[in-house]
Formats: C-alpha cells, sequence, structure tokens
C-alpha cells in the first residue's frame, strides 16, 4: 500500500461516476480531471452519479462533470430532503415529509415512515419504519399510493399504469 | 426488521431479522413465491459485479474486548454464505458501515479504531482483509498523528481514499 498524496481541510469525499470528488472550503472539486465548483456555505451529498447541494435557497443537482442538471427551491424541500435517499444513473428520490417536490430527474416520496430503499431495473423497493415492504414502479412515484401489508413478512408490488398488485 | 433489498436478474433478495436469526430471503417479483431462505448475516456492503454482500466487524464480550473479528460473505446468486471468527492482535475496534468500509477486488478496506489510553493516542488505522483467504492480511497507521478517526473510506480503480476526523484526505494506491 504506497501512500501518494495526502490533502488537507477536506469536508468530504465522494466518488460520482468514475470520478473523486472533494468538498474542500467552498469548492467542490473534482481530483483527477481538476474541474472546480465553487459553492459556499452549500450541504454536499455525492451520490451514484451525482452531486447533489442545497445552498442559496436552492437544491442543485450536478452531473460527474459538475455541470448543472437541475435546479429547484430547496424550500420545497423538506430539512429531511436535503438527505437524498437514493441516486441511481439516472434520477434522484427525496424524502420530504411536507412537501411534493418534481423536478427534472427528481421523485418524490410523501411519506415519513421510509427508512430504506432501493431501485433496480425500473422498480422501487421500499422498507418502512414499520418493517413492512413497498414496490413500485419509478414512473409513478409522484402517484404513489401507499399499501400496508397485513403480514411483515410480505412484500407486496405495486405496478403502476395500471395500479394493480403485482403479488 | 428488513434490510438491504437487493434487485438481481428477476428476484428480488432480502435479509429478515426475526427472533434474533437473520435470513436471507430470495423472490419471485412477478409472483411472490419466496423460492428460497438462508440463514445468513447480511449487509449493506454490497458487491454488485460479484453477486455478494460482505459484513466485516468486531464483536463484543464481557470479558475480553479486543480483537475477535466477525466476518460474514453471502453468495447471493448461489444462496451460500461465509461465516467465521478469528483473532487478529492488530484489530480493535471495527464497524460494519458503508461509509467507512469499501471494497476493490478481492479485499475489504475497513476502519479500525484502536485501543488508546489518555497518556497514549493512537491514531485511527484502516486494514485489509481478503476475502478469500479470510484473513486480515495488512493494517496501515495513518500519518496523522492526530486522527483518531476515519471518517470517510472510498475507492476507485486502484486507489483508497481515507478522510480522517482531522479533515485530512490520504490517498493510497494498492
Amino acid at each position: 500500500m504506497k501512500l501518494l498524496t495526502k490533502i488537507s481541510g477536506v469536508a468530504a469525499i465522494g466518488v460520482v461516476g468514475q470520478s473523486l470528488m472533494i468538498k474542500k472550503g467552498d469548492y467542490i472539486l473534482d481530483y483527477k480531471n481538476k474541474n472546480k465548483l465553487h459553492k459556499q456555505g452549500s450541504l454536499v451529498r455525492f451520490s451514484g452519479n451525482f452531486v447533489c447541494l442545497i445552498d442559496n435557497g436552492f437544491f442543485s443537482v450536478y452531473n460527474e462533470s459538475l455541470e448543472l442538471i437541475t435546479k429547484i427551491q430547496s424550500d420545497k424541500v423538506s430539512k429531511r430532503g436535503t438527505g437524498v435517499l437514493y441516486v441511481d444513473a439516472e434520477d434522484i428520490f427525496l424524502s420530504s415529509t411536507k412537501y411534493s417536490v418534481q423536478g427534472r430527474n427528481i421523485h418524490h416520496f410523501n411519506n415519513s415512515r421510509i427508512s430504506t430503499f432501493k431501485l433496480s431495473n425500473g422498480v422501487i423497493y421500499i422498507c418502512d419504519k414499520t418493517n413492512y415492504l413497498f414496490c413500485n414502479s419509478r414512473k409513478s412515484v409522484t402517484k404513489v399510493r401507499w399499501h400496508e401489508c397485513p403480514s411483515n413478512n410480505v412484500l407486496w408490488g405495486y405496478n403502476a399504469p395500471n395500479d394493480s398488485c403485482i403479488l | 426488521m428488513f434490510h438491504s433489498i437487493i434487485r438481481r436478474n428477476d428476484r428480488v433478495y432480502f435479509f429478515e431479522e426475526s427472533d434474533n436469526i437473520e435470513k436471507l430471503k430470495e423472490l419471485n417479483i412477478e409472483n411472490g413465491v419466496v423460492l428460497n431462505e438462508l440463514e445468513a448475516i447480511g449487509s449493506e456492503i454490497y458487491d454488485q459485479g460479484k453477486g455478494m454482500t460482505y459484513r466485516l466487524h468486531t464483536a463484543v464480550r464481557k470479558d475480553e474486548n479486543f480483537g475477535h473479528l466477525i466476518y460474514s460473505i453471502v453468495n447471493i446468486d448461489e444462496m451460500s454464505s461465509v461465516q467465521g471468527e478469528i483473532y487478529d492482535e492488530r484489530i480493535n475496534y471495527v464497524m460494519c458501515r458503508p461509509g467507512i468500509q469499501t471494497f476493490n477486488g478481492n479485499k475489504l478496506y475497513f476502519s479500525n479504531i484502536p485501543r488508546s489510553t489518555m497518556d497514549n493516542l493512537r491514531p485511527a488505522n484502516f486494514g485489509c482483509f481478503d476475502l478469500n483467504q479470510l484473513e486480515v492480511i495488512s493494517t496501515h497507521d495513518l500519518p496523522d498523528s492526530d486522527a483518531t478517526d476515519i471518517r470517510q473510506m472510498k475507492s476507485l480503480g486502484r486507489e483508497i481514499y481515507v478522510l480522517t476526523s482531522m479533515n485530512n484526505l490520504y490517498i493510497y494506491e494498492h
């Protein structure tokens, strides 16, 4: 194991796509490509292929090249929404207990009980704090109707647009 | 309690803990049939390429707190697992958390908080657990003598990134 370098003053790191992103001071740095984004006092989350920021009243999403993809008013995102729950290659999923947020590539769950969820191959699998599991098509997440399972041991599938339970 | 939901091919896998017994369940998503289940200890640290979850942490014992490392490797495709415990005097306290553990090939890198006293504060270190040999093959003290905690570990390509509580980022090549 060979130590290559030391960088001081780093607040957070993340792997975004094939790049190491570094939050240092008021900047987000792409370590390899030397791209730089100036963002003062922002909350940052690195995940999947995105850099997500909350700063100056906006929730902003940048790609691996630190190009802006989406910007929405952050007062539409609850405090809990400052934590992006899940990000995959194309979409960002937020949790919010109060507001409905919609934006390009942003999907929103209005369910305060969500503890974790996972998206894969167009289906979302959700585990809430009461230990029930749900899943739904990603295309219908703004129209989610929540279904509690009759048993802790049952995984329910809920597949829009037909609103048909697939189990 | 459910955790670590995994979609793989046309199946859904998840771990369920009930009555202190943890099981991996394989589900056919089209019809909801539980196809298989396996008593196994899972983790959020999931290697999508290999279809494996890795869990590594120290055991808590009343009489002997240090050095006992518990591992669990679950092969999702084969519905099989390998579990065990080893003793290594270099190990003190290891937590299983995705932010401070990262895998690269057959290596699982983990944060280890060393045993310190007020008179002898030791810097944080990290170790490398070989997922084939099932043993710790190396540990590395950070050169930052004030860093008692590792905040984040990531890996990409041949590089390992270690961010300490003193906001120093160390970039290693393996």
